[in-house]
């Protein structure tokens, strides 16, 4: 290790290897899974990765990238063994092509400072994760990260037109083009939501997008929360695609007015928060057809807001309500699932039981349009086996998110969280397949060790503590 | 036929192949069978997949912007189908004479007018169900919008012309039709048309295709009434039938006794602006027609990044000379990728060999 620390210095003048100094890298959101590396390395030019890279491969050392850290899913907790290799420092936006409506950046630029660097063109990047003044778009690449407005703009799977990335034997290699397609397979979606497994991204070209000219952001109220699940099928099949269409329910609203005062009504049990966007006709238009959907469904009147103060007013709740609701609790656990949306309403009565057989409080605010939920689990960690029920209720919504229809994550990812609920999602060819994916690009596995995709042996064992839907999902493995 | 043991067909007749290290052939449609190198016919066998019990629509709520469809499902009938509900794919794929499947949808990935401003296939996948090169079936992805477990192995199937799977379902997002839609034709310059077309999407928010052929250049607006007809009297010209996308879209502006190539690359570059039969998807797709010379050392001497597909030869053409290699050559990092995942999902070759590469 001595030689190979000596080696990292002289490839590297930043790195880390005191313990003090290593701690803020220990975990990323998800801080009930932490675990210190052996070295934190912040390079600052693109050899210094390369060389860092195949120093590793050569030591067979673990590698895990890092962007912002603020995964929900334990993607960047590092390895014990290993380097832990943040991207910090690669963080300018190298140009912008206002004729192709693109912006080429470095990955550990943060998602907002996009927008904000084009915003005077008139120009915007889309997605939009709730935390995006800290996150990076290397991370967002990594997670294909959405946010509110994905549902008519996309992930970061549909915004990212070009990825040059340095594999696991050093090579650095540009996938995608200016153009608006490539040559052979689709190596730039297999990338997206590749959680750092198969190579480090070291420049994201984005795309662009005009401004919208006029935006409202309307507010309904409703008297159950299966009433504004049933409001999100009918906007949608209406006709409308609206630009945000989120819910939260009685919990999340009243922790988010007390917390920051928009306004919300806290008389009803469930509100939607819908944004359309378009010129000023486009708008009105779609105003009327949302009046007529919505008619004779709510409880109170509906709030339009049409300029941006008010605006942003609506959705400072929403925005707050992670923060809010955290207020309500020592601590909380963020899940990620997605169901379809014509069981949104059973769902959410199923969580609700859930949260009664554990005693402990959930509180909802979602994308509703897309139908990904977050439940957000309120517990104590100093209580004794708080945290252990706070995963308990949040293993049983991911797998009856499976059960419904769904997925264990919508857009955070399976990090170290939910690699035994990714047994239940696929079988054993489907993971055998994802390995062997995995190995095409990093053959010694030293990329991110660990992560997102469980060995058959883990579902073995997993799946010997319980069976599923009455069959085994891996019947042909031996169980321990 | 039922949907499941057309499956276990499949199956079969693919385990039975990777026994014998026999290349199959697949077909669905069969629409697209100009597309790709030609496969060597006497050494292979046919996996038709027409009318064996794949096709229909699996689940459709309109609510839900989903719709599940077996692989064998033609374009036309989704389509239809989604029409009843002013739904629709936004990504406008050539349906060509109603033969078009969902299957050969995905696996060739071509997408229509529509693509610069509401994406492509790929975007509108969510899930496949494909029998790998061993007989296995596999399922990835699923019905709902957002999904991020596993890899994006769904996404990954487009446009991978049948070498990595035969496709069984796949499940798509769909979008609500624009309430009206407005075509105009304006008479400009080549060198006009692409500066308008380049800065469509900023002046006209509604803009859903552009293109550029015989001295006009024509754009659709598509969303509510009143803004649509607003951007349509803004932009002038004429007024003219929206069929033309489908003409587009479907080749039928191109005879079939030519080369026809597609060149994709950034919307604003000039590279064979002049020599181009028609230029659409603002400005980032161009159509070519017998070109003299080889259009792939044209580009590379350009040093622009973009990629060209002889999508349809000359009879007489030899697939075999590099001139008429219908994919975009891969470098070699690429090219070693390639044929390692092509190892992953087909590990003895099998399925379509050679049809998109000489490699594998
Ligand atoms: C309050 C809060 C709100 C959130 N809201 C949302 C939301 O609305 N939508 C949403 O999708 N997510 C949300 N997230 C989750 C998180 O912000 C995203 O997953 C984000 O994309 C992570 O970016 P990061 O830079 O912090 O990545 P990290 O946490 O540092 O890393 C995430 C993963 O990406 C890998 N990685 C990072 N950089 C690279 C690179 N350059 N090359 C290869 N791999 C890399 C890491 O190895 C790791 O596996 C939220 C998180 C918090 C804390």
């Amino acid at each position: 290790m001595n030689d190979f620390l000596t080696c990292l210095n002289s490839i590297c003048p930043h790195i880390v290897s005191d313990e003090a100094r290593m701690k803020v890298y220990e975990s990323d959101g998800l801080t009930a899974k932490k675990c210190l590396p052996r070295f934190v390395a912040l390079p600052e030019t693109l050899d210094q990765v390369q060389g860092i890279v195949k120093l590793c491969y050569e030591h067979n050392i673990p590698l895990v990238a890092r962007g912002a850290g603020t995964g929900l899913s334990g993607g960047a907790m590092p390895h014990k063994d290993g380097v832990l290799l943040s991207l910090a420092k690669f963080n300018r936006i190298l140009e912008v092509d206002e004729n192709n409506l693109l912006a080429r950046v470095e990955p550990g630029v943060t998602n907002l400072s996009i927008s904000e660097h084009v915003t005077d063109l008139g120009l915007y990047y889309a997605p939009d994760p709730s935390s995006q003044i800290a996150c990076t778009i290397g991370g967002n690449v990594a997670e294909n990260s959405g946010g509110v407005h994905c549902l008519k703009y996309g992930l970061t799977v549909h915004n990212v037109r070009q990825l040059k990335m340095i594999l696991p034997n050093g090579e650095m290699l540009t996938i995608g083009s200016t153009a608006f397609d490539s040559e052979g397979f689709d190596l730039l979606a297999l990338m997206h939501g590749s959680e750092g497994m198969l190579g480090i991204v070291i420049e994201v070209t984005v795309d662009l997008l005009p401004k919208p000219a006029n935006v409202v952001v309307v507010l309904a109220g409703f008297s159950s929360i299966q009433a504004a699940g049933i409001a999100v099928s009918e906007i949608i099949s209406g006709g409308l695609l609206p630009a945000g269409l989120e819910l939260m329910d009685r919990l999340a609203i009243q922790a988010a007015e007390d917390f920051v005062h928009a306004g919300y009504p806290t008389d009803v049990e469930a509100i939607l928060l819908c944004e359309l966007d378009g010129s000023e006709d486009e708008v009105e238009e779609q105003l009327q057809r949302l009046n007529e959907i919505l008619d004779g469904k709510i409880t109170g009147d509906l709030h339009i807001a049409r300029d941006e103060a008010a605006r942003a007013n609506l959705w400072l709740g929403r925005k707050a309500a992670f923060p809010a609701v955290g207020r309500l609790a020592p601590d909380y656990y963020c899940m990620d699932g997605t169901i379809p949306k014509r069981e949104l309403g059973k769902v959410l009565e199923q969580i609700s039981l859930l949260s009664e057989k554990y005693g402990l409080l959930v509180a909802n605010v979602f994308h509703a349009g897309d139908g990904n939920l977050h439940p957000l689990i309120l517990f104590d960690a100093n209580k004794p086996g708080e945290l252990l029920a706070a995963e308990s209720l949040g293993a049983e919504i991911l797998e009856m998110c499976i059960e419904r229809g769904g997925t264990i994550t919508g857009e955070h990812g399976v990090g170290v969280e939910k690699i035994d609920q990714m047994c239940l999602q696929f079988g054993s060819n489907e993971l055998a397949l994802f390995h062997g994916i995995k190995s095409v690009f990093d053959e010694r596995g030293f990329f991110n060790p660990g992560k997102a995709v469980p060995t058959l042996h883990r579902c073995a064992e997993f799946g010997a503590m319980r069976v599923t839907r009455g069959k085994e999902k891996h019947p042909e493995l031996d169980r321990f | 036929m039922s949907h499941k043991s057309a499956i276990k067909e499949i199956q079969n007749r693919v385990s039975e192949a990777y026994e014998k290290h026999n290349g199959l052939h697949i077909i669905g449609g069969g629409s697209k069978s100009f597309y790709g190198n030609d496969l060597h016919l006497d050494e292979i066998e046919v996996l038709d997949l027409e009318g064996n019990g794949l096709e229909g629509i699996i689940q459709y709520e309109p609510g839900e912007l989903v719709i599940q469809v077996g692989a064998g499902t033609r374009l036309v009938d989704v389509i239809e189908r989604l029409d009843q509900n002013d739904q629709m794919l936004a990504f406008e794929a050539p349906v060509f004479n109603g033969e078009a499947t969902l299957g050969g949808m995905v696996a060739s990935g071509i997408s229509g007018s529509r693509r610069p401003y509401t994406g492509a296939v790929r975007d509108y996948l969510l899930g496949v169900d494909i029998v790998d090169g061993q007989g296995q079936h596999l399922s990835f992805g699923g019905q709902v919008m957002k999904n991020v477990a596993g890899y994006d192995v769904s996404r990954l199937l487009v446009g991978s012309m049948g070498c990595l799977g035969v496709i069984t379902e796949v499940s798509l997002k769909v979008l609500p039709k624009p309430k009206c839609e407005s075509t105009k034709g304006l008479e400009v310059s080549k060198v006009q048309a692409l500066e308008i077309m380049n800065s469509l999407q900023t002046h006209y928010p509604t803009v859903s295709a552009s293109a550029y052929f015989e001295g006009r250049l024509y754009v659709r607006f598509s969303g509510m009434e009143n803004s649509v007809m607003k951007a349509a009297r803004k932009f002038g010209g004429e007024k003219i039938d929206n069929k033309l996308w489908e003409e587009i879209d479907n080749l039928e502006c191109f005879k079939e006794d030519h080369a026809l190539w597609r060149l994709s690359i950034a919307p604003d570059s000039k590279l064979f602006l002049n020599d181009a039969a028609l230029i659409d998807w603002a400005g980032g797709q161009r159509w070519l027609i017998d070109p003299d010379m080889n259009p792939r050392e044209v580009l590379s001497a350009s040093g622009e990044s973009g990629h060209l597909i002889l999508v349809r030869r000359k009879n007489k053409d030899k697939s075999d000379s590099p001139f008429h290699l219908p994919f975009h050559p891969l470098n070699p990092i690429l090219l070693n990728l390639h044929r390692g995942l092509k190892k992953q999902f087909d590990p003895r070759d099998i399925l379509n060999p050679h049809k998109m590469y000489e490699d594998f």
